[in-house]
This record gives C-alpha cells, structure tokens and sequence, in this order.
C-alpha cells in the first residue's frame, strides 16, 4: 500500500507539524512540500495532525481519497 | 431535480465542508448562504495581522476569487438565514425566500458577547468581522488610549497588536487572573505577566463601574472609583452561537449538539464550527469548542457524513494564539484534571504545562515550542477514547 499526499497550498499555513509526524515525505518552508513517499501511516497521520486540514491523501493504487 | 446541499453560513467550517464535497466527488448543487457581503475569509488575522495594518481584507479569502464559480458553489452574499423549517426541508432567509435543501449544515458560527454600558457609544467595539477589524484599527494611534475588557484570548491579542502600534494599553479583567478558567491561576498570571512586561496596564479582579463620556467613551470608571481615559474600547467578553434563528425548530437554539459526524438530531441536519456543540468522549458530554481547528475538522467531518463516509478520527481540540511573536498552542481540555506538571523555563518563555487526570495527560499548553505540538497530540491521542 501506497499513500499520495497533496498538499493544499492555499489552505496550508505553515503549522510545520507534517515535517514534525512525517520528516521523510514533508519540508516546511513559506508552505509544506510534498518531498518524498514515505511510510503510509505516517503520510496519514501528518494530514490528521495538520491544524489547517491542508493534506489530502490518496491510495496511490486505485486512486480514491483517503483523507480527509 | 435534486435541492442538494445547503450551507447556512459564511465561514471557515462552510468552506471547508464544501471543498470536502467537491474532492470527494459530490456534484450536485451546492449553495452558502453568507451573511456577510464577502466570500468567506480567514478570521484568526482579525486581531493581529489586520488590525496591525500588515495585511489587507483582500488576502484573508480562504480561496482565490474564482474557487466558487469554478467549483460549482452558489455564494448568496449579504443573506441571512432566519429560520429552519425542518419538517419541509426548507431554509427561510431573512428576505422570506425559502430554499430547499436534501442536507443542510448549520455552520452561523457566533457572536460576541456584548458588553451592555457599552451600546450607544461609538469609539466601543466588538471583534468578529474584517469590518470590526478595521473600523478598530482606525481608532489606534500611537499614544493613543485603548481599554481591553475581558482578558480571554481575543482581549490579549489586540492588547498585544495595539501595543506593538505604540498604543497605551488597559486590560480590565473580573478574574484574578486572565484566562483562569482554562489555564488556572499560576499560568493565567504567567499570562498577565508576559503583558505587564510589555507595557499593558493589567487590572485584575477589576470590574467596570461605568463608562463615561458624550457619544464616545472618553474615561472609563472601575470598581473602586479609579478613572483610566480612553480612546477606543474593545469588548472581549466572550462568544455566544449565532443560533437563535433556529428558535421553533425543533434544535436547540443556544448552540446545536452533534456527535463525529456533524449529524443533528434532526435528519439531514448538521452543524460545525462555533454553531455545534461536538461530543467530547473523556468529558461524556457536548462542549462548546469556538476555535479554528475545530470549524475545519467539524466541516470536513460533516461533509464526510453527509456522503456516507465514516468520519476521521477523533483529535484533541487545539488551538494557537500568537502575542508578541511567541506562539502559544493549548490541546485538549483540562476540566477534571488533578495535577498539572510544568517543563522548561516559564521565565525564558519556552515551556510546556500539562494537565493530567490519574496520572494520563489531558491537556497541555506549548509556549514557544511549536514543533512540540505533534508529540503532544500522540500522548493525548490515548487518552481521548479515540480509535
């Protein structure tokens, strides 16, 4: 299992807590950036934690949103 | 054809409940009804970043201009909802036009609660619209006077954005301390502490005699008989649900219980944002929850809900304040807890308190720490009765 996060850099406030939960997949710099995969748990969790609700993740497989 | 889904609201939860929609594919009619005249917009740089004049109204939207007509959302700017005919699936605005619904969501957010002495003066503020915000940043000019009443978190950020203008600073608070209720007396007084030191006049256990003046509020009398001349005034005395059009619907209307899914206890009925009252697992009970974080994850769970999908799982409430540039994040609830553990130097301003209840934590408040929030989230997470 693949997660794709997406990060909505209009609602994307620079909390930092992606990078803090999921250092391998988020930069935080004015915005998040996406910078890699990562473990799928953590790509999910980081979108939970975002204060911003910023993060959307999809299945990489088939596609479908996961979150939120 | 179908009534679709109808937002009475013209905030951050109604926003983000439609931007959950479209993404997760609902594509039928879709209206919001906003009471203001603008599109919605971002209210947290009410008391900072726009009342400081760094920003200007135009770059709070929550969207570019042509999210809406992009995305198929109907905006009925400067419309109010009046009344909820639930039984007829029928919002009627105060116009008297009734529009159908299949779903609706309930996202008025609140209101300020008003400071009575205050009506009829007209230097006396609020603070919920761009439009507050402006109209109070017109009345601060260095050396100017401005009297903050209540201590809460709006109070404290305009103490603070004013004093950063040069304004002369007065904040009347009835408690000993500011926000004890949430924080407690020795963290409240930290509180008071860190805008004494920059400048602001803190009279605690204080109240307002009288306000004084001919059309504006030229001096304000406190308990004891002492008179602080003032400029402008801005009352900070807390928030009510904006509700009350729902008087006769069947839903209370002093703020809407919900439980994860935004779902009333009326079908096809949901609430987020200031408006709900979410269910709070630890506590057992429906609490109020008036901050940013919770509008967005009550709208995108109320979205969810509405197409049939599980809601997310459920997190500690948060919030954040900025003063004086140093950021201060609160999680959790500290209703129950029998300690309270302190980390890091309150002195240097970098530390953490948290609330415990049996030896778990419940709460906690991060001062200039903001990348502790993550970790504290996951300790939290355990003890919220989350899955």
């Amino acid at each position: 299992m693949r997660y794709l996060p997406q990060v909505d850099q209009y609602a994307c406030s620079a909390h930092g807590d992606c990078e803090a939960v999921a250092p391998d997949t988020f930069r935080v710099g004015e915005v998040a950036e996406v910078i890699g995969e990562g473990d799928p748990e953590r790509v999910l969790e980081a979108a939970r934690a975002c204060p911003a609700g910023a993060i959307a993740v999809f299945d990489a497989d088939s596609g479908e949103q996961v979150y939120p | 054809m179908s009534a679709g889904i109808l937002i009475a609201g013209g905030g951050l939860a109604g926003q983000r409940c439609c931007e959950t929609l479209r993404a997760r594919g609902y594509d039928g009619p879709l209206r919001m009804v906003c009471a203001e005249a603008h599109p919605p917009y971002d209210r947290p740089p009410l008391s900072k970043e726009l009342l400081a004049g760094k920003l200007e109204r135009e770059a709070l939207t929550l969207r570019p201009p042509r999210w809406h007509e992009d995305n198929g959302v109907e905006l009925l700017l400067g419309r109010v909802a009046a009344r909820l005919d639930a039984a007829a699936r029928a919002l009627v605005l105060e116009d008297g036009e009734r529009l159908a619904y299949d779903q609706l969501l309930i996202a008025t957010g609140s209101a300020p609660r008003r400071l009575p002495a205050a009506d009829g003066f007209e230097n006396a503020y609020t603070l919920r619209t761009a439009t507050d915000s402006e109209r109070l940043r017109a009345e601060l000019r260095p050396g100017g006077r401005l009297v903050v009443v209540g201590a809460g978190f709006i109070g404290l950020e305009v103490a603070a954005t004013a004093r950063a203008l040069g304004v002369e600073v007065t904040v009347v608070e009835a408690a000993a301390a500011p926000l004890e209720a949430v924080l407690g007396a020795d963290l409240g007084r930290w509180f008071a502490e860190l805008h004494s030191d920059q400048g602001v006049d803190m009279r605690l256990a204080t109240g307002l005699e009288e306000l004084r003046g001919n059309g504006r509020v030229e001096e304000v009398v406190l308990t004891g008989g002492e008179r602080v001349p003032c400029d402008a005034l801005l009352a900070g005395i807390g928030v009510r649900p904006a509700t009350a059009w729902l008087e006769g619907s069947g839903l209370p209307a002093d703020g809407v219980p919900v439980d994860a899914g935004g779902r009333t206890a009326v079908p096809g009925v949901f609430a987020a944002g200031d408006a709900a009252l979410p269910f709070d697992a630890r506590l057992g009970s429906h609490v109020r929850s008036e901050h940013w974080e919770a509008a967005v994850r009550g709208g995108q769970a109320a979205a969810r809900a509405m197409l049939g999908l599980e809601p997310g799982r459920a997190l500690p409430p948060s919030f954040w304040s900025d003063q004086y540039g140093l950021r201060i994040q609160h999680l959790g609830r500290s209703a129950g807890a029998d300690a309270v553990t302190l980390d890091g130097d309150p002195a240097a301003r970098d530390f953490a308190a948290v609330w415990q209840r049996d030896g778990r934590p419940v709460a906690a408040l991060l001062v200039g720490r903001p990348h502790a929030l993550p970790e504290m989230r996951k300790r939290l997470v355990g003890d919220e009765g989350s899955t």
